[in-house]
């Protein structure tokens, strides 16, 4: 009675140890003994580490909770929660740079509760199992008598050494691949300063440094410049040469295109980008008996044509009375500058038609200016 | 003992049948460890380094590269080194005794379970390179170089290298050969030396 319960017993552990190790993978058990292999929840969970889990109905689980999911018999993987969607969760490991895939709720089965570290529980194992051994060496001697051909015992103990070492590491039916984090660079902006003089085209980095830049050239139309860049932290700042705006503003151009080429410290970049222009009137106001002519946009506009109509006021009637018509010579101004336009005070006041072309059109603006 | 011209006498014939066995095992062990401890393959480029089927170095711009599938190769070699010295310690004891003019009864007998291990674990050992050559080492020849919003982005790649001498140690040919040619000399001196020996 006693050795058929001590079997009973035996058996019982047995069907307990396979049904929480290998088939509660796959089929309903509500606990789950796991041997960790991979870094992958390092430092948290070590190889070799036994980890203990629950089945995920009697406990549920959170993000932030470290769960069993199985794709296969052969292959689960213990990870941490990241996001639980409406029926997918996301797990990553501690150690990984990236989360896994989406899955569906159904493959997470176990929710870990405990963690044996492998320093304990391997020497207590192996103590009990040679204890074992020790009790039953009359037995394992009957045994090994039996086995006295050396060839054979040589030849089931290197079978005994190699399913002892394949089941110890497992063997991955779906291999996961090693995931590398790929260094990458975008781009997050290119703006043009205030005068014009600067283009700063800022990037997002990771895992990237800038270190200079080798060649940039900007193309207008059929000609092309070099011009100067340096390197700003995770930006470029792209000098721009006048005589470009010169060229832009006449044609006109509506975007300017450059190139360059930026040393990274791990490989080099080649980027072309462009940078919107857009041209604006003249701002004329009369000021005394001048004219303030301020040119907002980044290259030089040459007022081509001045026309000045003097009037004064007739002696008698008091109604006006036309004095005389001067033309001026051209003058340019540059760009984001001023420029004081005199006119020589005849009569009561003078109306100045002034004609300049920018952003592709003839442009005629006339002003009063009052000399008294 | 008889002798004929041209021809063996039986025990000249287990002579040389336990010699061939005896270089024969003292060779597969020395092959077992040069292919289970020699660099296959080195890889240049981004990810540098090399992998052999009981370890591996290698580097990612600079930093440990962590590979959890070579991991486990290196530990399933362990059958494979208990092995190698297995045969070489077999191999050496036959020598021992044949030059101390001792019965080479057990030293036979030992060396043909070595055959007979053989036989087994060179499954592992072709496993193993099969996995490492069809499936791990295709991973580590990246290039990364790629095609961003900020333009074409070269921040080169690796390939993987082959080393000759290796390549031909490794292949499943090599393998079989050795295996098949020690196996049956191991077997055939057993069954002269051991079983025939006993039925006489």
């Amino acid at each position: 009675m006693k050795a058929s319960i001590k079997d009973v017993l035996i058996y019982l552990l047995i069907a307990f140890f396979l049904l929480s190790t290998v088939f509660g993978r796959v089929l309903w058990f509500p606990f789950n003994i796991s041997v960790v292999s991979g870094y992958s929840m390092y430092p948290a969970i070590t190889p070799g580490d036994v980890v203990v889990g629950v089945h995920k109905d009697l406990t549920g689980f959170n993000v932030g909770d470290v769960v069993v999911w199985c794709g296969t018999l052969t292959h689960c993987i213990i990870h941490r929660v990241f996001k639980i969607g409406t029926d997918y969760v996301i797990t990553k490991g501690d150690n990984n740079p990236l989360p896994d895939p989406p899955l569906t709720l159904a493959l997470v089965k176990y929710r870990v509760i405990l963690r044996v570290p492998a320093v304990l529980w391997i020497p207590l194992l192996t103590s009990l199992l040679v204890t074992y051994l020790y009790m039953k060496r009359g037995t394992i001697l009957r045994l090994l008598y039996g086995l006295r051909e050396v060839e054979v015992f040589t030849y089931l103990a290197f079978l005994f050494i190699n399913v002892l070492v394949i089941s110890l590491v497992p063997i991955n039916y779906l291999s996961v691949p090693t995931v590398l984090t790929t260094p990458s660079i975008t781009l997050e902006r290119v703006t043009l300063s205030s005068n014009g003089a600067e283009a700063v085209i800022k990037y997002n980095l990771r895992d990237l440094s800038l270190m200079y830049v080798e060649n940039c050239v900007i193309a207008v139309e059929d000609a092309a410049f070099y011009c100067g860049a340096q390197v700003s932290n995770d930006s470029v700042i792209v000098e721009i040469p006048r005589k470009i705006y010169a060229i832009a503003i006449s044609k006109p151009l509506t975007h300017v295109h450059f190139s360059l080429r930026v040393s990274l410290d791990k490989g080099f970049l080649d980027g072309e980008y462009s940078v919107p222009l857009s041209w604006s009137r003249l701002v004329v106001e009369p000021s005394g008996p001048s004219l303030l002519v301020f040119n907002p946009n980044y290259g030089p506009v040459n007022v081509s044509y001045i026309r000045v109509q003097y009037v004064g006021l007739d002696e008698v009637f008091g109604t006006p009375k036309p004095l005389g018509v001067e033309v001026l010579e051209p003058f340019t101004v540059d760009g984001g500058r001023s420029y004081r336009l005199l006119i020589e005070g005849r009569g009561t006041y003078a109306y100045v038609t002034m004609r300049y072309y920018v952003g592709g059109a003839f442009v005629e603006e006339q002003r009063k200016v009052e000399f008294e | 003992m008889w002798r004929s011209r041209g021809r063996l006498n039986s025990n000249e014939l287990l002579k040389v049948l336990t010699f061939a066995s005896t270089t024969l095992t003292v060779t597969y062990s020395i092959y077992l460890l040069i292919v289970v401890t020699q660099p296959l393959y080195v890889v240049v480029g981004v990810i540098e380094g090399y992998v052999a089927l009981s370890h591996y170095s290698l580097t990612y711009y600079g930093r440990q590269l962590q590979v959890d599938s070579l991991h486990n190769v290196s530990t399933l070699t362990i059958p494979l080194y208990c092995l190698s010295i297995y045969l070489l310690t077999s191999g050496l004891l036959t020598v021992y005794c044949s030059v101390r003019r001792r019965d080479l009864t057990l030293p036979v007998k030992l060396m043909f379970g070595g055959g007979l291990s053989t036989a087994t674990l060179s499954g592992n050992l072709v496993g193993l390179i099969h996995r490492v050559v069809l499936i791990e080492l295709p991973r580590l020849g990246v290039s990364l170089n790629i095609v961003s919003s900020a333009g074409r982005v070269y921040l080169g790649s690796s390939a993987v290298q082959a080393i000759r001498p290796m390549n031909l140690l490794t292949s499943p040919l090599t393998i079989a050969l050795l295996t098949v040619v020690y196996v049956m000399v191991s077997g055939l001196t057993y069954i002269c030396r051991v079983r025939l020996k006993e039925g006489l």
